[in-house]
């Protein structure tokens, strides 16, 4: 009988599956035919990877939102182009000082011990033979936008009183219009690290985002964006951004954090605060974007409160830019990249 | 009554149930992952932690929040193989994702398994 039992149980039909939880549409099976591998495009050349959409274009916004006092912009006056404060970077090229009346210098944190950290990361970079007039891009749908970045690679921008950044636009060509694949709607500190998340087109298996971007573009900058969908899991947000760090700067590659505008994990704005800190213990480059959203209608945001308010023109010379999210997000990220050149040139130059 | 009786069968249950475990196997591995990838997109970190093979345990965290913070995210047309009497089990269809207006896609691919513990784990991707 335990024999007759045992036959039955070698014989019976695969155990049932546990119980889907998620929506499954569909599980019919996969022709054997079919079966093989599909991972097996791979990018000719760095050129080839994935790129802004040049030619989209962007709803224009050229009001300023109602029952917003007028922005504080840029002061022309010689008064505000002034010496930039005792913390500000030596290397800073002349241009003005403050940013919708914030000095500059507080919106950069890039104090000398983090100038040193730099460079001996970009040291180790250009041993390992990285690029350093290249940076790549790592975050969520902020940056997945031609709002974000493109119009310095399009070349359709007039940087106003900003003229002087131009240098490090051409220093850095080629990178502004790259979305790269590190760059994902939704994206969030955990996935950066998840291979399901790399572009299967590009990367490798069991490559992650962050490990795929860094092989395909070889950069010297890594610029972060993260934070917004890390609502609720500060703990685990700093933990992810802490082994980021420390796998970039391993690998001869400068972390650049950014804060965010948005508030979703709460009043306590604790993943900016994170990133301050994080900044700080790691001696690394932020790029202060929230603090400049304060001076902004609707703190930066446009009308679906999660991604910035735009400004297509690129004319820095027209005072409606220093309104829009979008517009100084950019500029702020240039003023950042110009100090981070300057910074780069003795290098290249040794 | 034989007061013997009741024992042997007690015995004969025994011997059967031995019989059961022996012969049960792995299973089938593309049931695993299916079941790993409905797990993954669930969010379910207990099924995750049961299916997940003993060398990827330390990115459980990673594997069980990779969609926390999206609402609607659901699996479509997911249809996987094992291919042949190797480790690795091919799946079609894709993971898709809301995030806001737009949705985003994360297509199924080609997945390692290794039995562990008389079971199926899921492994990561297939090289």
């Amino acid at each position: 009988m335990a024999i007759l039992l045992g036959v039955a149980a070698c014989t019976r039909p695969a155990a049932p599956r546990v119980a889907a939880t998620a929506t499954l549409v569909s599980t019919a099976a996969v022709p054997v035919a079919s079966v093989g591998p599909t991972n097996t495009a791979r990018p000719a050349s760095v050129a080839d990877a994935p790129r802004a959409i040049d030619t989209a274009t962007a709803e224009a916004t050229t009001t300023s939102p109602p029952d917003q006092p007028p922005a504080a912009r840029w002061q022309a006056s010689a008064a505000a182009r002034g010496p930039a404060t005792a913390t500000a970077s030596p290397t800073r090229p002349p241009g003005p000082s403050t940013l919708n009346d914030i000095p500059v210098a507080d919106l950069l944190y890039l104090p000398p011990p983090v100038q040193d950290n730099v460079r001996q990361i970009m040291q180790r970079g250009l041993a390992a033979g990285r690029d350093l007039q290249r940076f790549s891009k790592l975050g969520d749908s902020l940056i997945a936008t031609p709002h974000s970045f493109t119009v310095f690679d399009s070349g359709g921008y007039d940087l106003g009183p900003f003229a002087h950044l131009d240098d490090a636009i051409g220093f850095y060509s080629g990178s502004f219009a790259r979305y790269g694949v590190a760059v994902k709607p939704g994206l969030h500190s955990y996935a950066v690290f998840d291979p399901l998340w790399a572009n299967k087109e590009w990367c490798l298996a069991n490559e992650s985002p962050l490990e795929c971007e860094l092989r395909l573009n070889n950069p010297g900058l890594m610029l972060i964006f993260l934070g917004t969908n890390d609502a609720g899991y500060t703990k685990g947000f700093t933990a992810n951004l802490q082994r980021l760090v420390e796998t970039l700067t391993a690998a001869g590659v400068v972390p650049v954090l950014a804060t965010k505008a948005d508030r979703f994990e709460g009043p306590d704005n604790s993943n900016n605060l994170a990133l301050r800190a994080l900044a700080a213990d790691y001696q690394l480059p932020l790029w202060d974007f929230d603090r400049l959203a304060e001076t902004l209608p609707q703190h930066g945001l446009g009308e679906d409160g999660v991604h910035l308010s735009t400004f297509p023109s690129g004319d820095y010379s027209d005072s409606v830019a220093y309104e829009r999210g979008y517009a100084m997000h950019n500029l702020l990220g240039l003023l950042m990249l110009a100090d981070l050149r300057a910074l780069t040139v003795p290098l290249l130059e040794e | 009554m034989n007061p013997i009786r009741p024992l042997s069968r007690l015995l004969l249950l025994a011997l059967a149930i031995l019989a059961l475990a022996a012969c049960a196997g792995p299973g089938d591995p593309a049931e695993t992952v299916e079941s790993y990838l409905q797990a993954k997109v669930a969010g379910d970190r207990d099924q995750i932690r049961a299916l997940l093979c003993a060398e990827m345990e330390a990115e459980l965290e990673r594997e069980a929040r990779t969609f926390e913070s999206v609402s609607g995210v659901a699996l479509e047309e997911m249809a996987c193989q094992r291919v042949g009497d190797s480790s690795t089990v091919q799946c079609e269809g894709r993971i898709v994702a809301q995030y806001g207006a737009e949705a985003t896609e994360f297509p199924l691919v080609a997945y390692r398994v290794v039995e562990e513990d008389g079971q199926w784990k899921w492994c990561g991707e297939a090289p």
